[in-house]
């Protein structure tokens, strides 16, 4: 176990320090200027005033020595450099927005495995029955139907037909939670309408493979009823292929906080990213990537390691 | 010579199939395809769309950039659908029907150059990672780790941030997502081929390793890929029309559905101008969900034990 452990961390750490590299290489070695949005359209500013700005922000010297600062003051002083346009320092607003993207992340993670496990049990439990037909469409459909969609749907149902919910106006939890929860119920569902389609199909495909197991034929055979068999015996193994997809969940949480961050003028990483990459402020996308991916790679090593712990039948190294 | 000769008694992929045999092959494949569950109105709806996005210059529909004007001489502005404009029209006055049909070409532009992308740079690259084994696996394997790391949407807004919103651009930024899927899947055909006996077969006979990868592993590849690329296509759909919503996509006036669907957003609170975005959203879902049922089962068809196993972001 702790050999599998030691080397599934340097794996996750070996990633987490490529996808630095690739963060910074995005911006830096593609063929983009660090100060395109200090330039208008078509006139570039002037080579005084480039000069000026390149020596303030460190952009002379050597690629190698400017990622080193990067990381370092990232690494060391939590410190993600300055925007180009604003003169401020990238970090704190991070931590302000990251915040209300958290939101957003939290409400639709738990949504969707709060719809999407009962559907994929439902689903497995009565395989070709009507509900297990609609749950499938929907897995399959659902996805296909682009979130900013399904978010104009719901602002034209719930804000302009019946007037019940705010489409834009969002507060923290704790500056106010019911106006807090009336302006994140529609996002929420968007993000996590993609997302439960994905969790009801994992726990579907997952439970019929459990529920062919000798053991849930033996619970059956000494005369539990078909609800416990499955809710107490199956369900407990039949969810832990569910937890490995948490890593592709939160990639998608963020990619749907990009959207809905839009459509319903929150103030989070994604609405954040996105004005910033119209602007061409590149430090702050290459900021907001790099604390992206990250996340994503804990994720992933921390759902793989958890994995052994959940299910003792695994047995690392 | 001889050694060619030797590897293809011992079978390589099929290779020697005599010519009708393939073609047998060839219709049962086709008649099973047909047969999966919803797979041919996807096909309709894809062949659909091809055609439009084909003949859409010689239709005798109004241009995409055309402003309408009405009896009094005022521009035609948010008219609701009519004989005239299906579709209705933009705050320009400009038809909403010519210009969903003409951004048919840019989805299916991206969407199979995106992932046509992902095929042609994943394909080597898993290749050889599955091939080599050891350090050059481990590498090339956690660079792909690296590139799954950033959800698509978000790594195709970094790239055409910096690379710039042409159309080329674009099928690279959302390329690149589709790359680690595909390389997976060679490195895993890789792996499995090249364990097998008419391997060490044409091994024996002098086969270096370049042309085992070419005439073995390469053509053992293509059908898991061939599912990618159709499910890779319906993710690069998906990100285009996202980027165009959040007006990083191709640059107007060209129109893109993901682009007409954000003017729709602007005036929705007002209650008016449903047309501008509910048509172009129809056609990005239908499109996507006709690849994503294709995908799938070619998946079936072509390999059952894969079920599951690709699942796309």
């Amino acid at each position: 176990m702790s050999a599998y452990l030691t080397s599934r961390v340097l794996q996750a750490l070996f990633v987490i320090v490529l996808v630095a590299f690739a963060s910074f290489a995005i911006f830096r070695v593609l063929p983009g200027d660090p100060l395109a949005a200090l330039s208008g359209e078509g006139e570039a500013i002037s080579p005084e005033r480039r000069a000026i700005l390149e020596e303030e922000l460190g952009l002379n010297a050597p690629l190698y020595e400017q990622l080193g600062d990067w990381l370092g003051g990232i690494v060391l002083r939590g410190d993600f450099g300055r925007s180009v346009l604003t003169r401020r320092d990238v970090g704190p607003e991070l931590l302000e927005r990251l915040q209300n993207t958290l939101h957003i992340g939290v409400a639709t993670i738990i949504l969707g495995m709060l719809i999407g496990v009962p559907a994929g049990v439902l689903s497995a439990v009565r395989p070709n029955s009507l509900a297990d037909r609609l749950v499938t469409s929907f897995s399959v459909g659902g996805v296909a139907i682009p979130d900013y969609l399904i978010g104009l749907m719901l602002i034209l149902l719930f804000t302009v037909t019946w007037d019940v919910l705010p489409a834009a106006g969002f507060v923290r939890i704790w500056e106010d939670p019911i106006q807090s929860l009336r302006g994140l119920a529609m996002p929420v569902i968007v993000v996590s309408w993609v997302l439960s389609a994905i969790v009801a199909r994992q726990t579907r495909s997952s439970m019929l493979e459990v529920l062919r197991q000798d053991y849930v034929r033996t619970a059956r055979a000494k005369g539990l009823r078909e609800g416990k068999v499955v809710f107490l015996h199956a369900l407990r193994n039949g969810l832990l292929p569910v937890v490995t997809i948490v890593g592709l969940l939160l990639a998608r949480v963020f990619a749907g906080a990009v959207i809905v961050e839009q459509i319903f003028n929150i103030p989070g990483m994604g609405l954040w990213m996105v004005s910033a990459a119209l602007q061409r402020d590149l430090l702050i996308v290459q900021a907001m990537i790099l604390v992206i991916a990250t996340a994503i790679v804990i994720a992933n090593l921390l759902t793989d390691i958890s994995y052994g712990i959940l299910d003792p039948r695994i047995r690392y190294g | 010579m001889a050694e060619q000769a030797a590897a293809d008694r011992f079978g390589a992929g099929g290779a020697l199939q005599e010519r009708g045999g393939a073609r047998r092959q060839l219709r049962t494949f086709f008649r099973r395809f047909l047969r999966v569950r919803l797979v041919r109105p996807a096909l309709f709806i894809l062949i659909v769309f091809a055609v439009i996005a084909a003949i859409v210059d010689v239709l005798p529909i109004s241009g995409y950039e055309e402003l309408h004007t009405g009896d009094d001489g005022f521009y035609l502005s948010w008219t609701e659908p009519s004989w005239d404009h299906p579709f209705g029209t933009d705050k320009q006055g400009r038809d909403t029907f010519a210009r969903v049909l003409h951004a048919t070409q840019a989805a299916l532009a991206v969407g199979f150059g995106a992932s046509l992308f992902g095929a042609i740079f994943g394909l080597p690259i898993g290749i050889a990672a599955g091939f080599a084994r050891g350090i050059v696996d481990e590498i090339l394997m956690r660079i792909m780790d690296a590139v799954l790391a950033f959800p698509g949407l978000i790594l195709a807004l970094a790239l055409v941030s910096v690379l710039g919103r042409d159309l080329i651009n674009i099928i690279v930024a959302v390329g690149i997502a589709n790359v680690p899927w595909v390389a997976r899947i060679a490195r895993s055909m890789a792996l499995s081929v090249r364990e097998q006996d008419y391997v060490l077969a044409a091994r024996t006979l002098g086969a270096g390793n370049v042309r085992i990868m070419g005439r073995y592993v390469l053509p053992n590849s293509f059908q898991p890929v061939i599912v990618q690329v159709s499910l890779g296509a319906g993710f690069a759909i998906l990100a285009e029309a996202g980027l165009s919503f959040l007006g990083l996509g191709i640059r107007p006036p060209e129109p893109t559905w993901g682009g007409l669907v954000a003017e729709g957003r602007q005036v929705i609170i007002t209650g008016t101008g449903w047309w501008l975005w509910v048509f172009p959203g129809a056609c990005i879902a239908l499109l996507v969900w006709s690849l994503n049922i294709i995908g799938d089962g070619l998946r079936d068809v072509l390999d059952p034990r894969l079920r599951g196993a690709l699942e796309g972001d």
